[in-house]
């Protein structure tokens, strides 16, 4: 089948899918779990536990307040620490251990949740602990939440594109759990109002669209799942960014400095679904989740349910072990992941894979000089001049950085990973954009002063 | 020890110095034929405008303490277009002030590759025909240099006999007189020794279309506009598109990436201004130099072009307004 591109430019790296015909395993033989407070967008959580605790998996550690998202034991044992933690994200967190008893021990209290009214509805999400496992991390219940007023979301796109190389941990939760996901999709179709679900998936993943669809058939009988459609959508990179997929799928563009919900439109991961279908089908919250672990590094490649909070350097050695020394970490994939300064590091809730890579996997080039090839141009999704931002972004050029429009890029890199001169235009262009933000923060609130 | 890197972590395979060694490679056809018509001095000229070039890039970079950039074969690619431009009797002391001026003049104290803001090649031949004229204009063969091309024994037909001393097609055409269509195509007349193999220049831009290092707005656009603006003067276009500069203009000058406007809609009107500029100066001016002058000046357009013809953005532009 031959599908026709439905957005401008992007890339098609080498897909390195190696590990989409491997079934989920699970692993919960941990010694202890580090879980850290701080694995969303929005507010870090207040730890509830203390050292000495002992904690049941599913009992909540972590309290939410405002935008954030509660967190869960994930291992049944004892607290041995609660204190702050640089991690290989580079970040300084406040950190829960706890050393795992092995029992798997589930909180008493657990139970399916119910809910009766919309406002009810968000709650249950919001103690689910669920937020956008795609890699975002945002919040669940605040994504539907916020709408802008006087736009009703109509539309629910549910995110299998898993655009970025090496990742499956999304093709396999949509093959192995597509009842979930349908159910799940179901259930927010019909709680929160919408007219349809559109479940994305690109063309490279044949085997995740037939066994979704046969489950529609199945599961045809269930409450709005006549409302639920599988898409599948040509194999391009970016197409999982969320402001792509919704063009790609609805071919209505995002405005410039609008959400996708402002055209009624809201994306989610299908693992995001999948984990929330299943705290309202059983009442465990968000306490482990589906990890690509890949790369030529790595003994044993393979896609696994493990506890958040899991230490990573024990993860690969119980796993099989390291091939080779490890050149290059990544928590996501090799377009858009970030790179950890050491294995000693706890997966998270929005960490889709683990990629341990030698040099041969990598490029790590140093830059040229810009030849005005215009290649970055051609791949723009956002159909932006990214050599002109690059160098806009370099030089702080306020007006120019306005001009092309720097708030419409989407982050992918497409530029960066095409450019023959190997210039870090995602860096620039990201620290462009973030000081275009802070400059038009700052000029609003001169203006407003004035 | 693990790396940092910013992202993307996976890269396309391409380079800078890729597409430089392949423009290079898809010149390989039109050295042989220029070796073909015109003898060895055109492997003669080839050699010392690149290696002054190289030399010249090389020794730039130092003074201005920077990382030599040789690496990159673009000073490689200039010394190739350069040469390409050149009468086959060039005294090599102008080949070799003219490759300092495209290297030193045109780019590197511009900021080397990327910011020159002519194509170093045009505008180091723009230079040599005004310093001097004479010597440019003429496109006679040395005799001595002619032994040992094929082309130009005297054992091969009468077919290419005029090339030792005859004018060029561009100064045949303003004097009225018939052409032959297949010499024209072959390249057996007389010329910049890269000018005048059509045929050789089509294989190199192929080479150039396969790799995808160049794409067909320009070439197609700038040929295109050439023939109708031609035409519309009065002038056969047939010989505009088969004589003098415009298929190597075209195919490996217009469309240098550094000089030319980087928007689809900027390369259709810079290239269709270079149609323009050819066909005025070939049927109304001095008939020689049309494709070297309207590129030059076309180059010059293009920051202003960059400037009007821009992207639009997928969702539009919000502009800020602190207001």
């Amino acid at each position: 089948m031959f599908l026709k591109k439905l957005f401008h430019g992007g890339v098609h790296p080498s897909e390195h899918k190696d590990t989409s015909m491997m079934p989920i395993e699970d692993f919960y033989e941990v010694g202890s779990v580090l879980i850290p407070m701080f694995m969303h967008i929005g507010a870090p959580c207040k730890p509830l536990v203390k050292r000495g605790d002992v904690v049941a998996r599913g009992q909540i550690i972590g309290e939410a307040t405002g935008i954030s998202a509660p967190i869960h034991a994930s291992v049944s044992g004892t607290v041995k620490s609660v204190k702050d933690r640089l991690l290989a994200t580079n970040s300084v967190i406040s950190c829960v251990e706890i050393e795992n008893d092995g029992e798997m021990r589930l909180d008493d209290s657990l139970k399916a949740p119910s809910y009766s009214d919309r406002e009810s509805f968000l709650q249950c999400i919001r103690d689910s602990g669920v937020v956008g496992l795609g890699g975002a991390g945002f919040p669940t219940w605040q994504k539907f939440n916020e709408s802008k007023p006087g736009v009703k979301i109509k539309t629910l796109l549910l995110n299998g594109m898993e655009c970025e190389p090496y990742i499956t941990s999304d093709h396999r939760q949509m093959l192995e759990n597509a009842d979930l996901l349908i159910k799940g999709s179901a259930r927010l179709v019909k709680e929160l109002d919408m007219d349809r679900a559109i479940i994305g998936l690109e063309d490279n993943k044949p085997d995740a669209l037939k066994v979704l669809k046969a489950k529609l058939e199945e599961l045809k009988s269930y409450d709005k799942v006549d409302s639920i459609e599988v898409r599948a959508f040509p194999t391009r990179y970016p197409q999982g960014a969320a402001k792509i997929f919704a063009y790609a799928a609805t071919g209505i563009p995002v405005p410039a400095g609008s959400r996708t919900t402002d055209i009624g439109v809201q994306v989610i991961n299908v693992s995001t679904v999948i984990e929330l279908e299943r705290y309202f089908e059983t009442g465990l919250p968000l306490v482990d989740r589906v990890i690509t672990l890949t790369g030529d590094c790595v003994n044993k490649p393979g896609n696994y349910r493990v506890p958040i909070g899991a230490l990573l350097d024990e993860l690969v050695e119980s796993l099989g072990g390291f091939s080779q020394e490890p050149s290059v970490v990544t928590m996501g994939g090799p377009m858009n992941g970030q790179v950890l300064s050491d294995l000693n590091t706890p997966i998270i809730k929005n960490n889709n894979a683990i990629l341990l890579l030698s040099d041969e996997r990598v490029d790590i080039h140093a830059e040229h000089a810009c030849i005005r090839c215009g290649r970055c141009i051609e791949v723009c999704p956002a159909n932006l001049m990214p050599l002109k931002l690059d160098q806009a972004a370099r030089n702080r050029d306020f007006e120019m950085l306005d001009a092309f429009a720097v708030n419409n890029c989407v982050d992918c890199g497409s530029c960066a990973y095409i450019c023959p001169s190997k210039r870090h235009l995602l860096q620039s262009i990201k620290a462009g954009k973030a000081f275009y933000r802070s400059e038009s923060r700052k000029m609003t609130a001169a203006k407003k002063e004035a | 020890m693990l790396k940092a890197s910013p992202n993307p972590l996976v890269k396309d395979s391409d380079s800078t110095a890729r597409i430089m060694l392949i423009v290079c490679l898809s010149m390989i056809p039109n050295i042989i034929a220029g070796f073909l018509i015109f003898g060895y001095r055109a492997l003669i000229l080839y050699a010392v405008s690149v290696l002054t070039c190289v030399l010249s890039e090389h020794v730039s970079c130092m003074l201005m303490k920077k990382e030599s950039t040789i690496k990159d074969f673009s000073a490689v690619v200039t010394g190739l277009l350069f040469a390409a431009l050149l009468p086959v009797g060039t005294p090599l002391y102008m080949v070799i002030f003219g490759a300092i001026v495209a290297i030193v003049v045109v780019k590197m104290v511009f900021g080397g590759i990327g910011y020159n803001f002519a194509n170093p090649a045009i505008a180091a031949r723009i230079v040599l025909i005004i310093a001097f004229p004479a010597t440019m204009a003429n496109y006679a063969v040395l005799p001595q240099y002619a032994q040992g091309s094929p082309a130009l024994s005297a054992d091969v037909s009468n077919l290419f006999a005029d090339t030792v001393t005859s004018a060029t097609p561009m100064a045949l055409l303003n004097d009225g007189a018939k052409l032959d269509l297949l010499g024209l195509f072959l390249g057996t007349h007389s010329g910049s020794i890269g000018e005048v193999s059509m045929l050789a220049i089509l294989i190199g831009a192929a080479i150039l279309l396969i790799f995808g290092v160049i794409d067909l707005w320009i070439p197609l656009f700038y040929i295109g506009s050439t023939l109708v603006f031609a035409l519309l003067l009065g002038s056969d276009p047939l010989y505009n598109l088969m004589s003098g500069g415009l298929m190597l203009g075209a195919w490996y000058m217009a469309n240098d990436y550094t000089t030319s406007p980087l928007t689809k809609q900027g390369k259709i009107v810079y290239a269709i201004g270079c149609g323009l500029i050819t066909a005025l100066v070939r049927v109304v001016g001095f008939a020689s130099e049309g494709v070297a002058f309207a590129i030059l000046f076309m180059n010059l357009l293009t920051p202003l072009l960059d400037k009007v013809f821009i992207t639009k953005p997928l969702g539009g532009v919000k502009r800020f307004n602190a207001r």
